[in-house]
């Protein structure tokens, strides 16, 4: 099953190995107190990652 | 001829040397100067220059670079860390909310300390001599227990106050019949958060800085408020005119205190909103370079940001010095008049006009 995602896989513990929990809490509050629908989560999620994917002074965990 | 002049100037200086224009001559090095300068220059120039000088030295140096905490290598990054920290949204917001508890915190705690203050030592009875309302020793007392409350725990306390369900906050109001409030979260609400963050702070802060107001307004001579008084002004105006300038000073170095604790804030906040409140809405940078350093293990970064609170720190206390200085008060003044000149110009003026 790895094999046929090919590259399109992730590391699940990439929240905790790039510290965003704390960051990723805040949007979930907003969602779950209905400030926020579920476009909005994910964009500001997405939003979390790219910042930390731009970063380059984080070291990426290789993904295999 | 000499000899008639008083010795008392020539006592006091040293004659010769200064006269010729050399250098005044060095006194001999005894054994007890030497120790003397030791211990009571050397020693503390030391612990401050280890402790202090050199850990900001470090510090700003750190700023500079990518440095992981328990990386043994790390690269110079010049200012990208600061480049960086004015992209982040996060960070903005922090900022912006540390500006607002620095501009109301002192403002409203000061306010209501002069109050309690003055109704301490001058809100009493307008006949007789000057003093302060019944029991006023007691509500003194009184005013001073939350300070003695460590912070941690006031923010403990209020966090189960304000508990949307099982808080006394919420009970008390439904308990009055406002129903709307019955599982209100104070801390979970955008608009409320803040305030309630720095209801908080004050709460716990007020005390101290009234007990200091007393202390300050007991150094005025009580001739003042009797004149005050036999020109009628009334207690607000006697506050105004009188007290504030007399106490200028005191408000000065107090404002500066509590914008520094209110610059910071992270026990309450950490106590209270340990995850930076609904939206952020009351993350201080404190706080987010605590999560910076310790969860995401970027501490470089972390430092920069220690960096930025700490100018942002000596800016608010140079715009304090400055505002005291603008509005007629300062050090030089207070040196070359006696105390309390100007609050005696005031009440002189408050009573013509």
């Amino acid at each position: 099953m790895l094999e046929a995602a090919g590259t399109n896989i992730f590391n699940y513990m990439f929240v905790e190995t790039y510290g965003m929990n704390t960051d990723q809490l805040v949007p979930w509050n907003s969602f779950l107190a209905g400030d926020l629908d579920g476009k909005g989560l994910t964009s500001a999620l997405q939003k979390i990652s790219d910042k930390v994917r731009e970063d380059d002074s984080v070291d990426k965990v290789k993904v295999s | 001829m000499k000899d008639t002049i008083p010795t008392a100037e020539t006592a006091s200086r040293r004659p010769e040397p200064a006269a010729r224009g050399g250098r005044p001559r060095r006194r001999k090095l005894t054994f007890d100067r030497v120790t003397f300068f030791l211990a009571f220059l050397g020693v503390p120039l030391a612990i401050f220059v280890i402790f202090v000088l050199i850990p900001f030295g470090q510090a700003i140096f750190w700023a500079m670079t990518d440095w992981r905490g328990f990386s043994p290598d790390y690269n110079f990054v010049g200012f990208d860390n600061f480049t960086k920290m004015f992209q982040d949204d996060i960070f903005l917001k922090a900022l912006r909310n540390v500006a607002l508890l620095a501009v109301f915190v002192p403002l409203v705690t000061l306010t209501l300390a002069l109050g309690v203050a003055v109704a301490i030592t001058l809100g009493g009875p307008s006949k007789g001599p000057v003093r302060g309302i019944r029991g006023a020793s007691f509500y003194r007392i009184i005013s001073f227990f939350p300070y003695v409350v460590p912070a941690i725990i006031v923010g403990l306390i209020w966090a189960q106050m304000y508990d949307p369900n099982a808080g006394l906050l919420n009970g008390v109001l439904t308990g009055l019949g406002l129903d709307q409030f019955d599982t209100f979260a104070w801390l979970g609400e955008k608009t409320t958060a803040m305030p309630a963050l720095m209801f908080v702070i004050v709460w716990g802060l007020v005390g101290f800085y009234a007990v200091l107001f007393i202390a300050a307004i007991k150094g005025v001579p009580a001739e003042l408020y009797e004149a005050a008084r036999i020109d009628g002004a009334g207690r607000l105006r006697t506050t105004v005119s009188v007290t504030l300038p007399a106490i200028r000073d005191s408000v000065q170095t107090a404002y500066i205190y509590l914008g520094i604790a209110a610059l910071d804030a992270f026990v309450y906040v950490q106590a209270m909103v340990p995850n930076g409140g609904p939206d952020n809405s009351t993350l201080t940078i404190s706080q987010r370079l605590f999560n910076v350093a310790f969860a995401k293990q970027q501490f470089g970064y972390a430092t920069a940001m220690g960096v930025v609170l700490a100018v942002v720190t000596l800016v608010f206390a140079a715009l304090v010095f400055l505002v005291n200085r603008l509005t007629g008060g300062g050090e030089g003044e207070s040196k070359r008049k006696a105390p309390g000149s100007r609050a005696r110009r005031a009440a002189a003026k408050g009573g013509a006009g």
